[in-house]
């Protein structure tokens, strides 16, 4: 007796403990016990209203965190969609591969006993348990290619993707690849542009190489104008081994609106504009020239300053 | 009544909050409780204010009880505190501010949902539903047209896209597509349904699936009524 004493001192906390805790369960399940009326969210009724009067209902399904561990509840209307397929018995069943996304095959099953698949061969053949109903199997043996031919650009470079997948690389290309072919430079062109005189007037300038004014008094100096694009680079000299600026920025070679001046023109005098063209257009090269004349003198030979 | 039993002699975070999922599953027949479910989500919340789910379904529930504000602030508190950790909580603060009128910002959201989820077509759907209350119904058609290949059968994607095309005057394909939404809707089980509204009481899954058919049903009288008045004309 005295041995069960010192055992009960020893567990009555424990007991009671245990004893409490049992009590609070019981009333707390008294409290929840009884059938609760079931709960109506602002979503089980929702339809909100179109401009024109429709009802538009929305879904939420991927409100729900993805699942808890264990949880084998079902996909929350995201992933890949399943996919059903007929079996051999006409039966529309669920199939990872299966062609098609309803649960009823599209109301494909059933409607034909002879079923084909594709062979080793890539031959459409009779296959009782085949995925097709067509004889020819909707077109889906045929050996397509693992790659689709596809010509493209690594920078200047063309290459090929060929259908075996392979590369083919072509020789780089002189101005501009596009979609896997070298594209041709435009060709040397002159642009119009207004020039400006010595005097300030203006001129519609042409753009080919002009000396203005072409005729002038011995030891006077006159002006050169141009202006072409898609070059790589021009000169512009004259006959009397005076070189111009040519005045070239990117493909555009260009005089000024005021034009180059030349130096003294002591006798008729050719200004030539030679440029080389972007590589790879035709023609390769232009020149063209213009010339500049001495006025003719009239005095009356033996006057003092008439040279004549 | 085990549950709690449990808390009280092994409080857990984690495991509370697992107890609050249990009820708050609308696949969850027998447990479905959404004051049970209330209960734990918060003693996890109590237990470690960092848990990364927990404030997203205080979220969920404040907004299934229509307390929009509350709803709103939760799942801000979600967002800020745990980024794009959860690509969901975008989509649940898409549908709280969708509720609220606030379209454009809740279509921010579903696009940051659908970067995650692409072809979740209840993302796609509720998307087009802001689009389209924005009077962006072009755009809705073009979000919900692509995913037919994957879902060609969705009684509610199709009611939105007979919608979309209805409010840009394309009264052919409306037709087609609400036709299609009418016949699909028939077959739709209560188990699907409850898929597509996780958080609801499973009791009142016959409830939501009358809602939807009625809708599209009277979606169907309109867009067919709208068609034999302008082929009269």
């Amino acid at each position: 007796m005295h041995e069960f004493g010192e055992v009960w001192a020893s567990v009555r906390g424990k007991v009671a403990l245990a004893l409490a805790l049992v009590l609070l369960a019981l009333l707390l399940s008294a409290v929840g016990d009884g059938q609760k009326k079931p709960f109506s969210s602002v979503e089980v009724r929702f339809a909100d209203t179109s401009s024109s009067g429709l009802a538009i209902v929305p879904a939420s399904c991927p409100s729900e965190p993805p699942h808890w561990e264990g949880d084998t509840g079902l996909p929350n209307c995201g992933g890949t969609p399943q996919r059903y397929a007929c079996n051999s018995n006409n039966q529309c069943v669920a199939d990872s591969g299966g062609p098609y996304t309803s649960s009823n095959c599209n109301n494909a099953c059933g409607t034909s006993t002879q079923r084909y698949a594709c062979n080793s061969n890539n031959q459409c053949v009779a296959d009782s348990g085949g995925p097709y109903t067509s004889s020819n199997c909707n077109n889906a043996c045929s050996t397509s290619p693992p790659c689709t031919y596809l010509p493209y650009c690594d920078g200047l470079i063309p290459r090929v993707r060929n259908t075996d997948c392979s590369i083919t690389t072509y020789p780089a290309c002189g101005y501009l690849c596009s979609a896997g072919s070298c594209q041709s430079p435009p060709a040397a062109q002159f642009i119009p542009f207004v020039g400006i005189r010595d005097d300030d007037s203006t001129f519609q300038a042409t753009g080919d190489l002009q000396v203005i004014p072409n005729l002038v008094q011995q030891n006077d100096t006159t002006l050169v104008y141009w202006k072409v694009a898609n070059v790589s680079i021009c000169t512009v000299t004259g006959s009397n081994s005076q070189t111009l600026d040519p005045g070239c920025s990117g493909t555009i070679c260009y005089s000024g609106d005021h034009g180059q001046p030349t130096i003294k023109i002591k006798a008729q005098t050719y200004y030539t504009l030679s440029c080389t063209s972007l590589p790879g257009a035709t023609p390769p090269t232009i020149s063209e020239s213009d010339v500049v004349n001495i006025t003719p003198l009239y005095c009356e030979p033996g006057v003092p300053d008439c040279p004549l | 009544m085990e549950e709690r039993v449990m808390m009280l002699s092994v409080p857990s975070s984690a495991r509370a909050f697992q107890y609050g999922q249990r009820h708050f599953s609308s696949r969850n027949e027998t447990l479905y409780d959404i004051e049970t479910a209330e209960y734990f989500f918060r003693e996890a919340d109590k237990l470690d204010p960092m848990h990364p789910q927990v404030l997203h379904e205080l979220a969920r529930l404040a907004f299934l009880r229509g307390d929009f504000g509350v709803a709103l602030s939760r799942i801000n508190a979600q967002i800020q505190t745990h980024g794009d950790a959860l690509p969901n909580s975008y989509y649940v603060r898409g549908l709280i501010l969708g509720y609220m009128g606030r379209y454009e910002e809740a279509a921010r959201d579903y696009e940051a949902y659908l970067e995650s989820d692409p072809h979740n077509w209840a993302a796609v759907n509720d998307y087009a539903w802001v689009l389209l209350k924005a009077g962006r119904a072009e755009e809705a058609l073009a979000a919900i047209e692509p995913e037919f290949a994957y879902w060609p059968d969705n009684p509610w994607l199709l009611n939105s896209a007979a919608i979309a095309a209805y409010e840009l005057g394309e009264h052919e394909k409306a037709q087609e597509y609400i036709e299609r939404a009418t016949e699909h809707v028939q077959t739709l089980t209560r188990r699907e349904w409850l898929v597509v509204y996780p958080g609801n009481d499973p009791r009142i899954a016959g409830d939501g699936i009358a809602a939807l058919k009625k809708s599209i049903l009277n979606n169907m009288h309109t867009i067919t009524s709208a068609r034999d008045d302008s082929a009269v004309q």
